[in-house]
């Protein structure tokens, strides 16, 4: 039996395209190479059966020349039909990937990445970086709040002066609902679940009605344990790395909590509903983290990305770090104008939200919707503490 | 003729088309049809290896064309055991995924697809242990690898997709690796009746037959998972749901075990790749191993010594002779159940203790004896203890290895002996911590960290960690495990057994003059 040189190459030359396409890491092209392949085996097993010649049917009055041998053919066919069936369910694979990454490209194995990497010091380099960050963003805060008490008192020494000198006087409610957006929105970027709005005023409103918030008279509790209280209701993060080290960080908090929850929840909560989102952020950590990847675009791949990239890592190149410094910046100044406050804590929030796609990473991912969470100027201080973790402070 | 022998491929068929017809209703009845029909296999499955036994090989042309013009289905001693072993592993994860499935049911399992999928796999691999030609051999595990396909990526989790992905594109690629084998073989010498290519082959040029020897051994190792081409399965099959993983670990890499027993017993006989074989049965070996050892997932180890222990088995096929493949014919069928045993019982572990991985477990000896016992006398069997079977089927192979007496043989038993000990040190490591220290609690930031950047990795929620475990499920592994032990308690008529199917594999007479009686001569 001759061969047919020519075939045979072809033959060989499609397969070497097809192996090619199968090294690619797009789903799609992988498909693409399979098909080739599959060709390019068909034209060799077609070779097999010699020369060509008549078909392989049985009856009177047909020609004497030799006929084509049957089998290679049905082998042939066999072989196509599997080859398709194969290729429309890893179709079926790369779409249904897709809806969950947006592309199609095959992932890394984790397991093979952290064994290259040394998981042990890898982990242990994580957690060094993140208490670093931590402890940072630790300060941050601090010196915010400082800034935001400071902030406060001059503001109510200023209505105070205001009500003496004219206690009739209605203009204070304008003021109360623009005084609080500047501080609270600093603040409540921390613990809101809710908001990705950019509308600040209004979304504040929303919250909690601006009587029941800047009372003068009324023994409110120092804001700093009502940031405080705010922030493990907020849940935004559904860290829970972040919200057990801080328990145990700072046990001085917890007592201040119960006094402030149901207004808080509430609170939390009614901003909470304006969006889905954060509705579901408010549920369990472990919810937050797979809805993270189910629902945000940086999932499954970057989620696998960030748990093997340090924390550092993302925040160094997140741009909710740089929303961060901005509303570290803010905060402090924040004596200078609530109206500046709102445009920072906007632009700021405005860079949080486009962080929080990107960097959807399911750790960091929450820190990203954290940045998207924050309402106007809110960002300011959830950015600062911007990447990595906590929010929930 | 034995009409039986269409009867085990063509039945889970008919049952998959009828539960898909019947799609997500009438789940009893469901079921009642899976165990029905892998009740009914297993009795067939029985009755023709007693046939096989002490008849000799059965065989059955299909449409009543002679051998080498039709298809030919052929049960020989060893075709049937492994039938039969394969069918009872079967039978067993069916009723522990029908557990799982009745504690747990849900959109991430959907119970309509995996039970005709799981169905249509076992008609792939019965047709693969019953094909008396290469190509209705192709088609059995091309039926088995595409239910596999669906069945490693159930539910659609990222997770299992990537898993999946890259399982598939290997298995792709090993399939078109054999139909280039098929066509090699088929231009050489015109048939594809692999009777009649036993006679054919021997005529070939040496060149070809060698060319076309490694084209199939390269196929069938992608499948079996030997080690330079194993490492699709330490990443794929953890992943799959446990009664998944527990099927696929305990047969689809033996029916490439089996290929290999095929095409050089019948195929190829004469050792000539020996030498190679050796040295791929030792890579896998200690490389399975190592990669056992350290692994802190459960599943992902016993992948790892999964790829291990295939290694002793092409140890026996490389030997070749008549001691060293009955030997290795018991060790592939021990070792099936074992392997599936061990699979059900880290499922088990999952469910009670909420993780697969040693860093988060502890304390199980005491909350869950039970499943205990269930993983340690597989663990012990695996890690070659006396006097279970896996010390009985690793003696085989060290003595056939030590009378075959040449260098590289040696160094091998060596070789077998560290990896047994290997194995044991590493199933010890997962009964230490997983069982035996107190229930271990890292620091809270440790723990959270780690589970987050699990629940990343996994992307899916963590298995519901749930004090009271299905009745199917803890049964099935019973079950299962009272199979590996038969083996341990039956050793002596098994062995017996395994060494007259090897007498058969090395001198096919007998199977060559069952399929083609008419034609002592070859044609």
């Amino acid at each position: 039996m001759t061969v047919s040189i020519v075939l045979a190459l072809t033959g060989g030359l499609i397969i070497a395209c097809g192996i090619v396409m199968l090294l690619e890491r797009s789903l799609t092209r992988l498909v693409v190479g399979t098909f080739v392949l599959g060709n390019g085996v068909n034209l060799l097993i077609l070779s097999v059966g010699g020369p060509a010649g008549r078909s392989p049917i049985t009856s009177d009055g047909v020609s004497d020349r030799p006929m084509n041998d049957p089998l290679p053919q049905a082998m042939i066919l066999t072989a196509i039909v599997i080859a398709l069936a194969s290729a429309a369910f890893v179709l079926s694979i790369a779409y249904r990937g897709g809806r969950f990454t947006g592309d199609d490209e095959v992932r890394d194995d984790i397991e093979d990445r952290r064994v290259t990497r040394g998981d042990h010091e890898l982990r242990s380099q994580v957690r060094a970086q993140r208490r670093e960050f931590r402890a940072w963003s630790r300060q941050q805060r601090r010196r915010i709040r400082r800034a935001r008490r400071d902030l406060r008192a001059d503001i109510r020494e200023e209505r105070r002066r205001r009500a003496l000198d004219d206690p009739a006087r209605t203009e204070d409610a304008p003021d109360t609902n623009n005084a609080p957006v500047a501080p609270d929105a600093v603040r409540d970027g921390d613990g809101a679940p809710a908001s990705p709005d950019t509308t600040g005023g209004a979304h504040v409103a929303d919250r909690t009605p601006p009587a029941e918030r800047y009372d003068p008279s009324a023994d409110e509790p120092p804001p700093a344990s009502r940031i405080v209280t705010e922030s493990p209701e907020g849940t935004v993060e559904g860290t829970m790395t972040d919200r057990a080290d801080d328990h145990t960080a700072h046990p001085a908090r917890p007592p201040v909590h119960p006094a402030e929850n149901p207004n808080d929840d509430a609170a939390a909560e009614s901003a909470a509903t304006d969006k889905g989102a954060a509705g579901r952020a408010e549920g369990a950590s472990d919810e937050a983290a797979a809805e993270s990847t189910v629902t945000d675009e940086g999932t499954a791949g970057g989620a696998e990305g960030a748990s093997d990239d340090a924390g550092a890592e993302s925040t160094a190149t997140d741009p909710g770090a740089a929303g961060g410094a901005e509303g570290a910046e803010t905060g402090e100044a924040g004596g200078r104008a609530e109206g500046a406050g709102d445009d920072a804590g906007v632009e700021s929030e405005g860079t949080g939200e486009g962080a929080g796609g990107p960097a959807g990473e399911a750790g960091e991912g929450k820190r990203g919707r954290a940045g998207t969470g924050d309402d106007a100027g809110g960002a300011g201080g959830s950015s600062g503490d911007g990447g990595p973790s906590e929010d929930g402070r | 003729m034995n009409e039986l022998l269409p009867i085990p491929v063509v039945l889970p068929m008919l049952a998959a088309g009828i539960k898909i017809i019947l799609g997500p209703r009438h789940p009893a009845l469901q079921r009642f049809i899976s165990v029905s029909v892998l009740s009914a296999v297993l009795v067939i499955a029985v009755v023709l290896l007693i046939q096989a036994d002490r008849y000799g090989p059965q065989t059955a042309q299909l449409g009543a064309w002679p051998a080498p013009i039709g298809i030919t289905l052929v049960a020989d001693r060893l075709s049937a055991m492994m039938l039969v072993v394969s069918v009872a592993v079967g039978l067993g994860v069916m009723i522990y995924a029908i557990g799982q499935d009745m504690a747990d049911q849900g959109p991430v399992t959907p119970l309509s697809v995996f039970h005709p999928t799981y169905l249509l796999m076992f008609a792939g691999v019965i047709d693969s242990y019953l094909a008396g030609d290469l190509f209705n051999l192709f088609v059995g595990f091309e039926i088995m690898l595409l239910a596999s396909y669906v069945l490693i990526t159930l539910g659609g989790t990222p997770a299992r997709l990537r898993a999946g992905t890259t399982y598939i594109i290997v298995a792709l690629l090993s399939s078109m690796l054999f139909l280039i084998a098929i066509a090699v073989l088929y231009a050489a010498t015109g048939t594809l009746n692999m009777a009649q290519l036993a006679e054919r082959i021997a005529d070939l040029p040496d060149g070809v037959a060698r060319l076309a020897e490694v084209m199939l051994l390269t196929a069938f190792g992608v499948k079996a998972a030997v080690f330079p081409l194993s490492m699709w399965l330490p990443d794929s099959y953890p992943t799959a749901p446990a009664p998944v993983t527990a099927v696929f670990a305990g047969l689809l890499t033996k029916v490439g075990i089996y290929g290999v027993l095929r095409a050089e017993t019948l195929l190829f006989p004469g050792g000539h790749l020996r030498v190679p074989l050796l040295v791929i049965a030792f890579a896998s070996m200690i490389v399975g191993v190592l990669g056992a050892m350290v692994q802190v997932d459960i599943k992902r180890l016993l992948s790892f010594t999964l790829v291990s222990h295939i290694g002793y088995m092409v140890f026996g096929v490389a030997v070749g002779s008549v001691a060293a493949i009955a030997a290795t014919v018991f060790y592939v069928l021990h070792h099936i159940t074992i392997q599936t045993a061990l699979f059900l019982a880290s499922g088990l572990i999952e469910r009670r203790g909420g993780s697969a991985s040693l860093e988060r477990l502890g304390g199980l000896a005491r909350t869950a004896p039970l499943i205990g016992v269930l993983f340690f006398i597989p663990a012990m069997n695996l890690g070659g203890i006396p006097p279970l079977s896996g010390f009985l089927g690793k003696l085989g192979l060290l003595r056939a290895g030590l009378e075959d007496g040449g260098v590289l043989t040696l160094v091998l038993v060596g070789a077998a002996v560290v990896t047994s000990l290997l194995t044991l040190y590493s199933l010890v490591k997962v009964w230490n911590q997983a069982f035996w220290r107190a229930p271990h609690a890292p620091p809270a930031e440790e723990r959270a960290e780690d589970a987050e950047e699990d629940a990343e990795a996994a992307e899916e929620e963590p298995p519901p960690a749930s004090p009271r475990l299905p009745a199917g499920m803890v049964g099935a592994t019973i079950g299962m495990v009272a199979v590996s032990l038969a083996f341990t308690v039956w050793g002596g008529p098994l062995v017996a057994l395994a060494g007259r199917a090897a007498d058969e594999l090395v001198a096919p007479d007998d199977y060559v003059a069952a399929v083609r009686p008419q034609d002592p001569g070859g044609a």
